[in-house]
């Protein structure tokens, strides 16, 4: 069983009150960077700097990182710290600045904590704060979202698909089970 | 510097006119060009139409004549190295070429994309089955529809959704239109056929919606997927009736904001879901009991309905299309007219009047044809008209149709109808349909009667009441002022008023002007509705306080246009009109145009410096004459009216064209065209001709070669006028003979303008004016050519006779050698 | 039918016949190119003190629909049009727009060169104009039309005197009544909101007593200059608590809430053709709007605001948000009716708002 639980136009819209929230919550967005989780968390991370720069006319940075190789579930830690994989979030100066990771769903937890890993490898922001198009519970670590697309309960057999149009070629969060 | 080679383009044109595509394509094709061509795009444009304006143009385009077929096609995409194919000109002619040639893999292979559509959505749109999908995938109703391989399975649907139900082959080989089926019977019937003219062996077979309103909304949407409304218009008749056969009302007069909007959101969407890069016209069927719609049609490219949007709203759709397949955005494109603000093409128009399309027919030619209407369109033109009011644009539409078929309504005032042929008429709907339901009217049928025996809405007989109740005025009171003013708002026209009042249309007019002192008044066609100043060129009458029109200053020419596509001149007569206007202008005139023909070559903007949107009566070409006080007056065919006003004292220029090409009855074997001005012959060429065709080059024998130089230019001493002239020649075994001798007929103009490498209208036209023209001999051209005339039968369900008469034909076509 | 005069401030006269009710009238003459709805035109109580002009040139033809009603008394002052549609039988039992408009007191004027008037008004900006029965001194009506005075207390004559529910099972929302278009209402119920319209006098404190998850301020007739100070006060304490969604008139409010001015128009603007671009998004949408004033885009403080709409014709601020409190208005009629849908989506932005951000 496939249910849509996100069409296009909901995804816009939790994407525009994300930004907004984002305005109303930082007093300013000169100090903020966007860090998109690989692969689709980038992709809606580049979306909300479209957005800001429409609203503010500021480019934000944003930053890619890939946590394949941070997960303390999936790979063991003397592989991690070699990868390059994360080189252009090297090239982003994070200090002092307010970080907000991005991730198209929050579950256990786990990812975050793994992005969070990273980012304190490379730097000490003053920050960070987290942004998800869709939160669907069942969290393992102490984490929550600080901006929230939309809150799925779900149960731990279901799974929710998020498909952006970059790569997926249409916007559309299903659940399956 | 080194350049980019700058890609290729090829548009596909629509081929020949015929029942169902008159000059709106070529029409469409003309402004893209001309688009194009200004922003230096490398182009060309195929196409088997022998009509064609487009070898005329000043534009940078390269002329290809060939068959529409995806073997040809491909052909010529691997000689021309084409990049992109723009398909969205040629109506469903160049969609189904595109998808035969997405099939064939060609378009990969040679690494071509199409523009405006994509193939993906070409590929949707011929296949009703993935076309639902996608409905269903943007929440958009659909029709249940399946498509069947077997009979059988047809039968079984069918049963399921219940009768009536339609059937259309899958890529089918001909042209062909849904059929309905109102029970097992005509569906076993109708099968067969179907299934064999399916390459595929697949019919679609979906549930009937008859009896629907139906309404078609034109929208744009550039590649940034900005997108806006450009009109909504509604069909008088039910579904049932084909939509090119009824008279249909832009803005829409009988749906509730709610339902406009449900429509106008689904056309949105779903050119936003289908990427449509340009103009797209759904169709939809609307019931009338709940307001829920289908979607029964997704033409992405410019056809009939966008062509009527366009002159409807006086929105310029295919400028605007042009520059966004050109790369521009919506927010990036102005609208030239707008005197205030930004001038975006993004204002969606507004209309301050009532727009009718109403279809004209050619039933007199086609005696033998049946005149109900059905699904199959039938009609071989079409009018328009605006008013300020539903009954002014209708009735306008009414007297703007050919003097045979006002003789029709006349006849019908006094009919012998018996009521069982008015029943008739009324449950199944024929050509000229609305003179029949007033007639009904008028011997006192209720408005609810009708409306529940035709399907058509209520609306629509309060407002044909209305007009039988100012006729009933008009006959009771002969010579009222206050009732004529009263009748003049809503649309008469003085020779409807002299019929009723029995007089002639001079009294009523003098009696108007001197007497009652009504007058028409001129309102520009503009797409703001007042809210902006803005320079338009197009104007309509009504009778009311304010007149905008200005009257024309410098040396002007009124020419008077074709009017509706008909049978016989058919699209060469705008061919000729749209030659005409260049000429004059080239000759320092500018050019005041009378037209109504809302497919019309001539409407393109830019071409006209004035265009009077109006019928073409004596009426209202009296009033523009004395609005405009033109210095000349020109014409081509209109016999009856220009009689009329030349009685009335009218300077007219007549075009000398033949009406009728040769006479088929004439065993006849060659043709030469000359020119003879002022003793000065001019030979320009010799055509092959036979029973059916004319073609370059001749087959003659040397004999009969040597003859042709002496023989013809013997006969021009015979022509006294100054001219252009057809010279018909007969071989006799080995001795040339001349048949006769007449001035070019209109039918073969174009297709001797182009073999010839000339401009005849041009010509003609110079010769008219000036008395003279100045002759530069050119080579004739050295491909082969033939062209043979295109014809309705088909359409009509008759089988063309023997020797069909030239006069009939709707079209004419380039054949392959 | 009667003839009937429609006589202009600047001294023109317009000669038609009468339909709806036989009343002389007197106000500002304003036009609206909608195509479609003039049901919910007429009855929209921005119309308090004025009188319509149509640019489509038929109306009448749907009859009145039950469920296109904006208000249930309409306060406009007159209907000018071309051509009203005399349908003498309703269709669908509906009511005429003729009988319609004769039971709710306001006269019509058909048979106006129409286009000749709205290109007069676009001239002249907005101005006073009468409908009046045939008359042997035009000289004294027109004197009559000059010394009329129209209030400016247009918001206390609409604005509903006591509160009244719209009952739902869903959030619970305050609209403040500035002379609420039922759009509004039709929307949130969709949306199975708990509705209580509050009049244009509420105070902070009595809507917060209603403890609502979110407040809209709505649309209403006249100048925002004109309303009274306490409701920009009411605004001020409300958006810094509860998210807030002001429309129309509403937004004009908020706009002074938030230090802006607000310029009158030269001729007011009422249609549904504009495109407006969304900031944000970066789109293109359409929807009604009805205005006679305007946010002064030099006045928004772009310290506190976010400018989230434009009128990509005229330049016109169209929509507002705070930059501190959830709270954001939109000039033009985001309910859709009449007029283009693709606004409502607004209210799923207000519904969304009030699910992350809702309780104090």
């Amino acid at each position: 069983m496939e249910k849509e639980i996100m069409d296009a136009m909901a995804m816009k819209r939790a994407l525009t009150r994300i930004t907004y929230e984002i305005i109303e919550r930082n007093k300013g967005v000169e100090d903020i960077v966007l860090i998109g989780i690989k692969t689709r968390g980038v992709f809606i991370a580049r979306r909300i700097a479209e957005r800001l720069k429409q609203l503010e006319n500021f480019d934000i940075p944003v930053g890619e990182l890939d946590i394949a190789e941070y997960r303390d579930d999936q790979k063991s830690s003397a592989e991690k710290r070699s990868s390059e994989a994360n080189s252009s979030l090297a090239r982003l100066d994070l200090k002092d600045r307010k970080v907000i990771l991005i991730d198209d769903v929050l579950y256990t937890g786990r990812t975050i904590r793994a992005a969070m890993d990273a980012i304190m490898d490379i730097n000490r922001p003053a920050q960070i704060s987290l942004a998800v198009l869709v939160d669907r519970g069942h969290r393992e670590l102490p984490i929550r979202a600080d901006f929230v697309g939309k809150n799925i309960p779900t149960a731990q057999n279901e799974k929710i698909n998020v498909s952006v149009r970059e790569i997926d070629g249409e916007d559309v969060v299903l659940l399956t089970n | 510097m080194a350049r980019i080679r700058s890609k290729k383009i090829l548009i596909i044109g629509a081929g020949p006119t015929q029942v169902g595509r008159d000059t709106e394509s070529e029409a469409a094709a003309i402004q893209i060009i001309k688009n194009f061509a200004e922003a230096g795009r490398n182009l060309y444009y195929v196409t088997n139409d022998a009509n064609s304006i487009i070898p005329q143009l000043k534009y940078d385009v390269e002329f290809l004549v060939d068959d529409l077929t995806v073997n040809s096609l491909i052909q010529i995409l691997r000689e021309n190295d084409i990049d992109i194919i723009l398909p969205v000109v040629g109506n469903t002619v160049a969609l189904q070429l595109c998808e035969q040639l997405n099939e064939s893999e060609v378009l990969k292979e040679l690494n071509i994309r199409t523009m405006g559509v994509t193939t993906t959505t070409i590929h949707n749109i011929n296949n009703p089955e993935l076309m639902n999908k996608v409905l269903r995938h943007i929440k958009e109703p659909t029709i249940p529809t399946t498509v069947v391989e077997t009979a059988n399975s047809a039968i079984k649907f069918a049963k399921r959704v219940g009768f009536p139900v339609l059937i259309k082959p899958i890529a089918s080989l001909t042209k062909t239109n849904r059929i309905k089926c109102d029970n097992e019977h005509q569906l076993v019937e109708m099968l067969e056929p179907a299934f064999k003219v399916s390459t595929t062996n697949q019919i679609a077979v979906e549930k009937s919606v008859v009896g629907y309103k139906e309404v078609e909304m034109t929208v744009i949407r550039d590649a940034e997927g900005s997108k806006l409304l450009i009109n909504g218009a509604e069909n008088f008749n039910p579904i049932g009736v084909h939509s090119g056969d009824s008279i249909i009302f832009s803005p829409t007069q009988t749906l509730t904001d709610i339902e406009f909007q449900s429509l106008r959101t689904a056309a949105l969407k779903i050119a936003e879901v289908l990427k449509i890069k340009g103009v797209c016209h759904v169709q939809f069927a609307l019931d009338p009991t709940d307001g829920k719609h289908f979607v029964t049609r997704v033409n992405p490219f410019f056809d009939r309905t966008s062509a009527f949007a366009a002159r409807a709203t006086g929105y310029p759709i295919a400028n605007v299309v042009s520059k966004i397949l050109l790369g521009q955005s919506l927010r990036e494109i102005e609208l030239s007219g707008v005197q205030k603000h930004d001038s975006l093409a993004l204002i969606e128009p507004a209309m301050d009047h009532v727009a009718v399309r109403f279809p004209t027919w050619s039933f007199a030619s086609f005696k033998n044809a049946d005149q109900e209407l059905n699904t199959k369109m039938k009609s071989t033109g079409a009018v328009m008209s605006f008013g300020r009011s539903a009954e002014e644009a209708l009735q306008k539409a009414i007297r703007s149709v050919d003097s045979t078929t006002t003789a029709e309504q006349a006849a019908l005032d006094e009919s012998e109808l018996s009521e069982a042929q008015l029943i008739n008429v009324l449950i199944h709907a024929r050509a000229g349909e609305v003179y029949y339901l007033l007639e009904a009217l008028r011997r006192g049928y209720t408005v609810d009667e009708l409306a529940e025996m035709t399907h058509i809405d209520a609306f629509y007989f309060y407002k044909l009441r209305h007009l039988v109740k100012l006729e009933r005025q008009l006959r009771e009171h002969h010579f009222d002022a206050d009732v004529l003013k009263e009748a003049k708002y809503f649309g008469f026209g003085d020779t409807q008023i002299a019929h009723l009042w029995e007089v002639r249309s001079d009294q009523v007019r003098e009696f108007r002007i001197k007497q009652a002192k009504v007058f028409a008044t001129y309102k520009g066609v503009e797409p703001t509705a007042g809210e902006f100043p803005y320079l338009t060129n197009t104007y309509y009458s009504t009778f009311e306080d304010e007149d905008e029109a200005i009257r024309t200053v410098g040396k002007k020419i009124l020419v008077l246009g074709t009017a509706n596509s008909q049978v016989g001149t058919n699209s060469a007569a705008e061919y000729t009109t749209f030659q005409t206007i260049k000429r004059c202008q080239d000759l320092g005139y500018k050019v005041i145009l009378i037209n109504n023909n809302p497919n019309a070559l001539t409407f393109v903007p830019d071409l006209a410096d004035k265009v009077y949107l109006e019928p073409l009566t004596v009426e209202n070409c009296l009033n523009i004459i004395h609005q405009e006080k033109p210095d000349k007056i020109v014409a081509q065919g209109k016999w009856e009216i220009v009689s009329q006003l030349v009685l009335r004292g009218v300077e007219i220029d007549q075009l000398p064209l033949s009406r009728t090409t040769r006479s088929e009855n004439i065993d006849a074997d060659y043709m030469a065209v000359v020119s003879e001005i002022n003793g000065q012959a001019n030979l320009f060429g010799i055509i092959g001709i036979n029973d059916e065709n004319m073609f370059v080059p001749i087959e003659a024998s040397p004999k009969i070669k040597r003859q042709f130089k002496a023989v013809v230019m013997e006969e021009c001493k015979n022509l006294t006028a100054n001219g252009i002239y057809s010279i018909i020649l007969r071989k006799n075994d080995d001795l040339l003979e001349v048949s006769s001798s007449v001035p070019m007929a209109i039918q073969d103009l174009p297709f001797l303008s182009y073999v010839l490498n000339q401009d005849f209208a041009g010509m003609i036209t110079e010769i008219i004016l000036t008395g003279a023209f100045q002759i530069k001999n050119y080579p004739m051209m050295g491909a082969k050519y033939r062209y043979a005339h295109v014809y309705p039968y088909d359409q009509f369900g008759i089988k063309q006779p023997q020797n069909t008469p030239f006069s009939l034909a709707i079209g004419a076509k380039f054949l392959s050698n | 039918m009667a003839d009937r005069y429609l006589i202009l401030e600047d001294g023109s006269v317009f000669k038609g016949k009468a339909f709806g009710s036989r009343a002389t009238t007197f106000g500002e003459v304003v036009f609206n190119t909608v195509m479609t709805g003039y049901q919910q035109v007429i009855t929209n109580q921005i119309y308090h003190n004025q009188i319509i002009v149509f640019s489509q040139p038929t109306i009448g033809a749907v009859g009145i629909d039950r469920s296109s009603y904006e208000s249930v008394d309409p306060t406009c002052k007159g209907v000018i049009v071309r051509d009203v549609a005399a349908v003498s039988i309703n269709r669908r039992r509906r009511l005429s727009l003729d009988e319609y408009l004769k039971r709710q007191n306001i006269p019509g004027i058909s048979g106006i060169d129409t286009r000749a008037l709205i290109k007069k008004l676009r001239s002249t900006g907005t101005i006073k104009g009468s409908i009046i029965d045939p008359v042997n001194d035009l000289e004294h009506a027109f004197d009559q039309l000059r010394a009329i005075v129209l209030t400016n207390q247009q918001v206390n004559q609409v604005s509903t005197p006591k509160a009244f529910p719209n009952p739902g099972n869903g959030k619970n929302v305050v609209v403040v009544d500035l002379g609420l278009k039922y759009g509004i209402l039709r929307q949130l119920s969709q949306r199975d909101c708990n509705v209580t319209v509050l009049p244009y006098s509420a105070t902070a404190d009595s809507i917060f007593s209603l403890d609502p998850d979110g407040v809209i301020i709505s649309t209403g007739p006249g100048n925002p200059n004109d309303l009274p100070a306490q409701v920009i006060e009411m605004i001020q304490t409300v958006q810094r608590n509860i998210p807030l969604f002001a429309i129309g008139l509403g937004h004009e409010a908020f706009a002074i809430a938030n230090g802006c001015s607000i310029n009158e128009l030269s001729s007011e603007h009422h249609g549904s053709n504009h495109p407006i671009l969304s900031v944000i998004t970066d789109e293109i949408m359409y929807a009604s709007h009805g205005q006679g004033f305007t946010v002064d885009p030099e006045s928004v403080d772009r310290n506190d605001l976010i400018v989230t709409h434009y009128d990509l014709i005229d330049r016109s601020v169209q929509g507002l948000r705070h930059r501190d409190f959830p709270a954001f208005s939109v000039q033009f009629f985001p309910d859709s009716s009449p007029g283009p849908n693709e606004a409502t989506e607004l209210f799923d932005e207000f519904m969304e708002m009030m699910t992350t951000r809702g309780g104090r």
